[in-house]
């Protein structure tokens, strides 16, 4: 594998590779020294033109706990301010031997643009309302430990499926392996081809009855002003994830979301923390799927 | 000038003949003809030279492509005559403008038609000028034009002045709210879509106005099924309505934004595959009366970047008929007649040329070879070609413009 760029690309068994390799990437992260040579040498560079607190760190930290060097361009301190267009920076970044290139950007297709000219690994870490597939890899990762596997199991993937990268991801990735795939949230968020790879059911009740996992997504707030929900008050009532919804769900029901959280909009606060919420775990469980990309973009060939 | 052994487009029909050319006229048509300047075109397919309906010269934006590029490049591809829109730098609003343009370097008898803006700032431009200063045509091309009103009282004098009303029919908030048509592809590659409605109902407002108004109402660059629906509906209430469709839209559907190719980026967007099929029949069967190539060069630098930040338009107006040739005669979904006809007469027609092959017709002409095989190259102007490596199995051989050897390498035997 030469570049990371949607779930979408990926085949069931290059899914499961990087799934199956992140498990010992996490026992590293739980030793003492967080430490390992693997990819001494190598240089990966964050190129963020988003703002992020997660999926920037755990992407850098993934890099030094294998040893490699990283440079982090932040778009606000950098020659993107003076004009520089994505090319020139992506080749200043081949100039100084960078070998990964870890881009998210608001644009679809970023990421697609940079590999069709980039001599390095690119790596999709969000870009516009198309994929975020480290995202939708450690969420299976997560929904793997905690269940055992992903085939047969129905995931139920909460509100703003049209503008979320991470429910495409999670989607394409989910339905190559083998999980029933729900989708609920308003009409106007809803896009007709979802219906391709997942169940739309509108009865959120009914969807959360069913599920067991549900992955809810941040409801970006000026949606309204676009014209596309009716209110926060009225998203909350009737696609939140408030406890009264859980309470009727499986008993097993496992909760994700892939933050940042907006608590009492659509997902409650004792939900957000309840014993069947995995969020935190989610993050930790980044840094190790993240290792894991990184082994098969730039350590497999000397491995 | 006589070309020998010709096979010719006469009254959309392909026949055997002789054409005879006397300063700058067709003298003579027919077999067997005797004179001096014989070009022996035995075996190439001569057509009333092509029109182009809806083409982007780069006044005030040469960095895009030099207007002398944009219409070499036209020659080259069979034309005798472009349509300009009105969208150049500052856009054509007044008759200085439209002269301008008009007398831009060109090979003789070359044309340069003119549209003119329809409104401005949401008020009317200075049709009466421009119409008396020779546009063929009112246009908002690129924008819709929002504001009914206003639209109802500029296709008045469109009317007044026989002026065909060339309406980039599409939703304008509609539009706004996407990239591409809502579909499979906006779902897979995250491109915001909009609904497809935003063509079929600016057809329907612009067609319901014209009813009473009866201007020559043209829409250009038709891009969906249900656009072609509403015209069918007009046209069976007697409203005046006509359309061209580009030949992108006949060959690309929305699978291709999958690469996030710039050069593939357009507007209107591609449909899917069943709007792409509608295209072609409407085309085959006089529905689509032209093929109109919206030419709209951009530079490298523009193309260059994140698809979403790239300007839309495709300029390949010196590779259209070999491709289309290529793509949709080859393939027997279009007639080689119908197509020529779609690229030459159609569109001569709608914008008022006296065209044809015709005794006593300026001797405007297309010389074509079919069954070989070539590569569309680069050659000149802007890049954003997406025909560029690709293999087709016609060229243009040469472009006669008021009897004059345009373009091509035809030399007369004595």
């Amino acid at each position: 594998m030469k570049h990371l760029l949607g779930t979408k690309d990926l085949t069931k068994e290059e899914i499961l590779t990087i799934l199956d390799m992140a498990a010992p990437m996490k026992d590293i992260i739980l030793r003492e020294i967080k430490k390992v040579p693997t990819l001494r040498g190598k240089i990966i560079a964050t190129l963020f033109y988003e703002p992020s607190t997660r999926t920037k760190n755990s992407f850098e930290l993934a890099a030094k706990f294998m040893s490699a060097d990283t440079v982090s361009i932040s778009v606000a301190t950098s020659a993107v301010q003076k004009g520089e267009s994505l090319r020139d920076t992506v080749y200043t970044l081949e100039a100084m031997g960078v070998d990964a290139i870890v881009i998210r950007h608001s644009r679809n297709g970023a990421p697609h643009y940079l590999a069709s000219f980039s001599k390095a690994s690119i790596v999709n870490g969000g870009d516009g309302q198309n994929e975020h597939p480290s995202q939708a890899l450690l969420d299976l990762f997560t929904i793997r430990e905690h269940k055992g596997r992903i085939e047969g199991l129905k995931v139920l993937i909460l509100g703003d499926i049209m503008h979320s990268r991470v429910a495409k991801s999670n989607i394409y990735a989910l339905s190559k392996l083998g999980a029933e795939v729900i989708v609920s949230g308003p009409p106007t968020l809803i896009p007709e081809h979802v219906k391709e790879y997942a169940e739309v059911c509108y009865d959120v009740d009914a969807a959360i009855r069913k599920a067991d996992v549900v992955n809810v997504l941040r409801l970006q707030l000026e949606r309204q002003q676009a014209g596309l929900i009716t209110s926060l008050q009225d998203y909350h009532a009737t696609y939140g994830l408030t406890k009264e919804r859980v309470a009727k769900g499986k008993d097993d029901l496992l909760i994700l979301h892939p933050g940042p959280m907006n608590r009492g909009i659509e997902i409650d606060e004792e939900v957000a923390y309840s014993r069947q919420s995995v969020i935190q775990e989610q993050v930790s469980n980044g840094v190790a799927v993240r290792m894991a990309i990184y082994y098969l973009l730039l350590g497999g060939a000397q491995a | 000038m006589i070309l020998k052994n010709a096979t010719a487009l006469i009254n959309r029909q392909l026949q055997k003949t002789d054409i005879k050319i006397d300063n700058g006229i067709i003298s003579e048509i027919g077999q067997g003809l005797q004179g001096e300047k014989v070009v022996d075109v035995e075996g190439m397919i001569i057509s009333p030279a092509f029109v182009d309906i809806h083409t982007h010269v780069r006044v005030g934006q040469e960095y895009k492509e030099d207007p002398a590029a944009t219409i070499a490049r036209a020659v080259s591809g069979g034309y005798f005559a472009i349509n300009a829109m009105p969208n150049t730098v500052p856009p054509v609003t007044n008759a200085a403008t439209v002269k301008y343009l008009q007398n831009l370097p060109a090979p003789e008898g070359f044309k340069v038609l003119v549209t003119g803006m329809m409104t401005q700032d949401n008020v009317l431009t200075e049709i009466e000028e421009m119409s008396a200063a020779g546009i063929v045509a009112l246009s908002d091309d690129g924008r819709w034009t929002d504001n009914s009103f206003l639209f109802y009282q500029a296709i008045k004098y469109a009317m007044k002045n026989n002026l065909l009303v060339i309406d980039h029919a599409q939703d304008s908030t509609l539009f706004r709210s996407g990239r591409i048509y809502e579909g499979r592809a906006s779902f897979h590659t995250g491109l915001k879509g909009f609904p497809k409605a935003a063509e079929a109902a600016a057809i329907y407002r612009d067609g319901m106005l014209n009813a009473t108004v009866g201007a020559k109402l043209h829409i250009t660059h038709v891009s969906t099924l249900s656009a072609l629906e509403t015209i069918g509906f007009l046209k069976q209430l007697g409203i005046h309505v006509t359309s061209d469709v580009t030949p992108h839209h006949l060959l690309f559907d929305e699978s291709v934004y999958h690469t996030y190719d710039t050069n593939l980026k357009a507007n209107p967007p591609f449909g899917d595959e069943r709007d792409r099929k509608a295209l072609i029949h409407s085309l085959r069967n006089g529905e689509i009366q032209a093929i109109a190539t919206d030419h709209a060069p951009h530079s490298e630098p523009e193309k260059d970047q994140e698809w979403e930040d790239a300007p839309y338009g495709i300029a390949s107006i010196d590779a259209v008929f070999s491709v289309l040739y290529t793509e949709l005669v080859e393939t027997r979904m279009i007639p080689l007649e119908t197509l020529l006809t779609a690229l030459s007469t159609a569109p001569a027609k709608l914008l008022k040329l006296d065209h044809g092959i015709e005794v006593g017709k300026e001797a405007n002409l297309v010389l074509v070879r079919t069954g070989i095989t070539e590569t569309v190259t680069h050659v000149q102007g802007a890049k954003n070609n997406p025909y560029i490596g690709k293999e087709v199995h016609a060229k243009v051989e040469g472009t006669i413009i008021k009897g004059q050897i345009a373009y091509g390498h035809l030399q007369p035997a004595n």
